[in-house]
């Protein structure tokens, strides 16, 4: 006991003279963060893969310091390392659906206009009285990356929209997807796989 | 018990030669000495939960001391040491891209020492050294992109930038005359894990 004491004692005095390291966040501009242009209280409708109207509430704005940032690349040898990157600030908004369709749609935006859009769902957890929300579709757009293109969608022409769409195998089943956001107006439309969202006008 | 023993048998034969020494050539009352060593303590990194960390340039530290001997074995004194440094901030390290500062450290160190030759011969000395004290460090930002980066200094008050500082030697060599010599010596603490330097001993008078 005495000696694993005097052990930490001589530990945090050799710890007590390192350098002190400062602590670095990357801030949120205004501009970055009005690329999510959904404000407190506005409602937006959208249309689900059943052609179902759902009715989206922004319930939740909030600004926040994110932590997990990290930079993934492969390296010349085939194998991903992962880079550390500085904290950041992040924005996050969330619009609900009334509780009968128990849904919701995260946006979070974080600098360098990085957007991810998740559309998830309440699900009981394995039968048992406990809840969480299933996310159906989502995906991280870098908006600086994706180039701009007007597309129409429905009877509707929008501008300035940004596309990232593909394929990739799963299993042996080959999976689509298509989102399209735009930073007036938001969500414009994303498919993958079985599911989708678009935007009523 | 056998390590007690053999620990016990060690201090006894060294304090015997350290004893032993009294009586030899050596040494000046007044030491100066100048020296540079490599990793000192002030620039070791820790910080539990920062993932983040920096480019850095160490310099090393510099430091002078002043020894006053009491006899041939023991004597005591002061240290000073500066350790400037260099840090390098980037959004991506590896690459380089991305600067977001940089940031200009240093330290100053004063420290009381305890310095115990435990061989004295004409052109070679042992010696062992403890030192403790404080430390006041500061820094400087440039380059910095207040619109695009906040950065949280641990502290701005000068009383918050002082800390403990300390040296321990277990073991330095001297190799010269009773009046000029180089040494080196290894340990931790504000003078470097390894450091050389030159000592200069002031004639005593007869």
């Amino acid at each position: 006991m005495k000696r694993h004491l005097i052990f930490c004692i001589a530990l945090v005095a050799v710890m007590a003279s390192c350098v002190k390291e400062p602590q670095i966040y990357r801030r949120l501009s205004d501009e970055e963060s009005a690329i999510v242009p959904y404000q407190m209280g506005q409602t937006i409708r959208m249309l689900n893969q059943d052609d179902d109207t759902l009715c989206f509430t922004v319930v939740h704005d909030t600004t926040y310091v994110a932590y997990n940032y990290y930079d993934s690349r492969y390296n010349p040898f085939g194998k991903m390392s992962i880079e550390p990157r500085p904290y950041f600030y992040a924005r996050e908004v969330v619009l609900q659906s009334p509780p009968e369709n128990s849904c919701l749609l995260r946006c979070i935006v974080a600098p360098e206009k990085v957007v991810t859009v998740t559309y998830e769902e309440l699900r009981l957890y394995q039968d048992r009285d406990f809840y969480y929300w299933h996310t159906l579709l989502g995906r991280t757009l870098p908006l600086n990356d994706l180039a701009t293109t007007t597309v129409t969608i429905g009877e509707t022409t929008y501008e300035d929209v940004h596309v990232d769409q593909g394929s990739y195998m799963a299993d042996t089943t080959m999976v689509s997807y298509a989102w399209y956001y735009s930073e007036q107006q938001g969500l414009i439309a994303a498919k993958h796989g079985d599911y989708s969202l678009t935007l009523i006008p | 018990m056998k390590k007690i023993l053999f620990v016990f048998c060690l201090m006894a034969f060294f304090s015997g030669t350290a004893f032993a020494q009294l009586d030899t050539v050596r040494s000046n009352k007044n030491e100066f000495s100048i020296g540079y060593g490599v990793m000192p303590s002030s620039s070791f990194r820790f910080k539990p939960g920062q993932h983040y960390y920096p480019l850095g340039e160490n310099v090393g530290a510099i430091y002078a001391t002043y020894t006053r001997r009491l006899n041939k074995v023991i004597g005591i004194g002061a240290t000073y040491c500066f350790d400037p440094r260099v840090y390098t901030y980037y959004e991506k390290p590896s690459t380089k891209e991305g600067l977001i500062c940089r940031l200009g450290e240093s330290s100053h160190t004063l420290m009381f020492h305890l310095k115990i030759n435990w061989l004295n011969t004409k052109y070679v000395n042992l010696y062992s050294k403890v030192g403790q004290g404080v430390m006041a460090w500061g820094y400087n930002l440039k380059e910095y992109q207040p619109d695009l980066y906040q950065i949280n200094m641990p502290s701005n008050k000068f009383i918050d930038r002082i800390d403990y500082a300390y040296q321990f030697v277990p073991i330095g060599v001297e190799i010269g005359t009773k009046q000029y010599a180089g040494f080196i010596q290894c340990g931790l603490g504000m003078e470097g894990i390894i450091s050389i330097g030159f000592r200069y001993g002031l004639k005593d008078k007869e």
